[in-house]
């Protein structure tokens, strides 16, 4: 990588699933979790993906969910930055398993998964375990719609912040 | 596998990014890291002193920035290790070195060729080294038959468990040097130059019947 390639590089990238079984409470407790981490984090590039990857300069810009869960264009995108560290948010497996797992290892990071779809979802639970561990990360499972909030400890531990000052 | 340049970081680069170098360290200050981490060095239990004293390859990068002052720190309470006590867990830096010069891999900087003696006597070739320590070793076991696994599924599960390891290693150091990170656009290019000979020599490795 030169200079000019170091442009559009990240350190680390968050991929947010935008697909249509978002729609609804979901994508509203993502967006509200994640504003409120980005703003403790620093250095993190947005990306929304569902058919197609689109990158978000504010998570309110994220939009209305819809379409399919194409995760491994995004991945090949984080790949592109060389990202050190990939975050991928979502409810369920993707449109192409087998395409994201190859697009991972192309990776040259990590890959960290919060599932936050049916916690009673095996395969789509298998699927986030599998991905994480096989790229050197974790996964955390929260259940948004069963009132399991993604602001918690567990979650803010696998992105490397701090936990919350009492006031 | 064929020999192939391991680009480090160069002294400047590693300059840069160092803030707190040279940082002074006495007796009170706490211990950095470990299961004694916030305790002032001079009222940790003096075994545990003892055995971080004798960690030449320790590889936190965060206390590696001033690790030969904390070392210093250390052994101003429990003192040097006496012949035959001490038992560093890998091999030395110089050896390492001199390992890796043996099996063919040379180290560049500003790419220019060093020799051997030469990076080990350079004190900021000598602090990337050390960084890069997991990497170097993890280098030298995929050329070395003895310490990577010949075949079957022990092989698999080796460079699955080495990708891993590279992938956090690549990370850690992105997260580090990165601008995006308060880095520099020339510690990262170093970082992903090394990342990229290096993967290229373990790809070659797997490859390999």
């Amino acid at each position: 990588m030169n200079e000019s390639e170091m442009h559009d590089s990240a350190a680390e990238v968050w991929l947010l699933d935008t697909s249509g079984s978002m729609q609804g409470a979901r994508i509203r407790l993502l967006t509200e979790a994640v504003a409120k981490y980005r703003r403790q984090a620093t250095g993190i590039r947005l990306f929304a993906f569902s058919d197609e990857v689109r990158e978000l300069r504010s998570v309110e810009d994220i939009g209305e969910p819809e379409g399919g869960t194409h995760l491994h264009l995004a991945i090949e995108r984080a790949a592109a930055l060389m990202a050190g560290r990939v975050v991928i948010f979502t409810d369920g497996e993707p449109s192409d398993s087998d395409a994201c797992f190859a697009a991972a290892a192309k990776l040259p990071g990590t890959v960290d998964t919060v599932y936050c779809g049916d916690e009673g979802d095996r395969d789509a639970r298998a699927f986030c375990a599998k991905l994480a561990r096989d790229n050197g990360g974790r996964t955390a499972t929260r259940d948004i719609l069963k009132g399991q909030s993604l602001e918690c400890g567990e979650v803010r531990d696998l992105l490397g912040l701090p936990a919350p000052t009492a006031l | 596998v064929n020999a192939a340049p391991f680009t480090v970081l160069t002294a400047q680069v590693w300059r840069a990014n160092q803030p707190g170098r040279s940082r002074a360290i006495g007796r009170s200050d706490p211990i950095p890291f470990g299961k004694h981490k916030g305790t002032p060095i001079e009222q940790v239990d003096p075994g545990w002193l003892r055995w971080a004293r004798d960690q030449s390859d320790y590889c936190d990068p965060d206390s590696l920035k001033f690790w030969p002052e904390l070392r210093a720190a250390i052994v101003s309470v429990v003192g040097e290790p006496v012949p035959g006590e001490a038992r560093p867990r890998v091999m030395s830096l110089p050896d390492l070195v001199a390992a890796l010069d043996g099996r063919g891999i040379r180290l560049s900087a500003r790419g220019r060729e060093l020799a051997t003696s030469e990076a080990v006597a350079d004190p900021k070739i000598e602090e990337a080294l050390r960084v890069h320590r997991p990497v170097l070793l993890a280098l030298i076991a995929i050329i070395d038959p003895r310490a990577a696994p010949g075949s079957g599924s022990a092989r698999l599960i080796w460079a699955a468990d080495l990708r891993r390891r590279l992938k956090a290693w690549y990370g850690a150091l992105s997260r580090r040097f990165h601008p995006d990170k308060g880095g520099s656009t020339e510690g990262q290019i170093a970082v992903n130059e090394s990342y990229r000979t290096l993967m290229q020599t373990f790809d070659e490795w797997e490859a390999t019947p």
